[in-house]
């Protein structure tokens, strides 16, 4: 009998060890790693990354291409992005801290060169019960021409990508990136 | 009594060890995955619909990176068609055809911590659709990526908007030869 207890303590403490190390350590490293490579501690800003770090961040994309980051904070308020991008292949990704991806856009999916996202935080399991038994209307509402996003948790980062196609064009997409916002909602 | 206490702690210390070990080795081991039709390329897996998807994007966030978005396809490989390590000194070609895509992109990660990259736009591919491209640390006629002229390598490869047939999850890859070194 108290070697079944022992190997339940044992099986238990693994499955917490396990648990707590997949949910939190890659996390914490990510923000620690992502903090010492922006030059900007501040949350619900774009930053222009340089050549050198795009790839160190994004495996995925290449050091010419132009990717600007954003470091979303919506546990005070909502988050609005807003950007207006030069003609051609570009995608907005919106990643929770997990690194899992909650939201995408291209140009062809925006349909146009400009656009807004709202970001807000996602009500909780009691907020959601009460909007039901209340009868009240939770779901998405487009107020204007925006999208908008529901995060589950608060922070996460937004970037947008955009492949430059000849380095003559390079200043024109880092002019046009640098004007897009990433700011609480005024 | 003081037998059992040390049970305790034995079975506790036992328990963090295997279950810290068992992420790091889970989420090494689904990060990357070799494509099944060319082994030699891997693939980084973005989104899984499966119980191993906590792990795969652990395997990214870990290394203070995000991974590829939904829409792209992310493979690499560290050695040519013999299996050999992608020297810095060599020529390789590598040669293929690939899928209809939106934008792809080959990026060579050096041994120095830094990289080269060529986009679809700026690249010339045959007539017949095959797509050419060297690896060298010397001028070579058509599409290059300029290798480190020492150590080892890493080619990586992003496919964005792929458009594959129905059912075929992974596209055909390029072959990568060893030309001179």
């Amino acid at each position: 009998m108290a070697r079944v207890y022992w190997f339940a303590l044992f099986l238990a403490s693994a499955i917490a060890a396990h648990a707590g190390y997949l949910l939190s350590y890659p996390q914490q490293n990510f923000e620690r790693k992502i903090a010492n490579a922006l030059s900007t501690t501040a949350s619900n800003t774009f930053e222009i990354l340089p050549a050198q770090i795009i790839s160190d961040i994004f495996p995925a994309y290449a050091p010419h291409d132009v990717v600007a980051i954003c470091r979303y904070d919506v546990a005070t308020g909502n988050v609005e992005i807003t950007a207006k991008l030069p003609r051609g292949y570009w995608t907005l990704s919106i990643f929770n801290q997990k690194g899992r991806q909650l939201y995408s856009m291209t140009d062809t999916q925006a349909g146009d060169s400009s656009f807004k996202v709202e970001l807000s935080l996602a009500p909780d399991i009691v907020e959601q019960v009460l909007s039901v038994v209340n009868d009240q209307e939770t779901t998405n509402e487009i107020t204007d021409a925006s999208w908008r996003v529901m995060a589950s948790e608060p922070k996460g980062v937004a970037v947008i990508w955009v492949p430059v196609a000849d380095p003559i064009f390079r200043a024109a997409t880092l002019t046009a990136i640098s004007q897009s916002r990433c700011g609480a909602k005024g | 009594m003081m037998r059992g206490f040390l049970h305790m702690i034995f079975a506790l210390v036992a328990g963090v060890a295997i279950g810290w070990l068992s992420a790091v080795a889970m989420i090494e081991r689904f990060g990357v995955q070799a494509v099944v039709a060319s082994p030699l390329w891997q693939e980084r897996r973005s989104t899984v619909d499966s119980f191993v998807e906590p792990y795969a994007l652990s395997y990214y966030v870990n290394q203070g990176q995000l991974p590829p978005p939904g829409t792209a396809l992310h493979y690499m490989r560290s050695v040519d068609d013999e299996g050999n390590n992608l020297r810095g000194n060599c020529y390789y070609a590598l040669s293929g055809k690939l899928p209809e895509a939106r934008y792809f992109s080959f990026t060579l990660s050096r041994n120095d911590d830094t990289r080269t990259s060529l986009g679809a736009n700026q690249m010339i591919v045959e007539s017949d659709g095959t797509l050419k491209l060297a690896l060298a640390p010397y001028p070579v006629a058509g599409n290059r990526l300029l290798s480190s002229n020492s150590g080892n390598q890493t080619l990586s490869l992003t496919i964005h908007e792929p458009v594959l047939p129905d059912g075929i999850a992974t596209p055909p890859l390029p072959s990568l030869k060893l030309v001179q070194c």
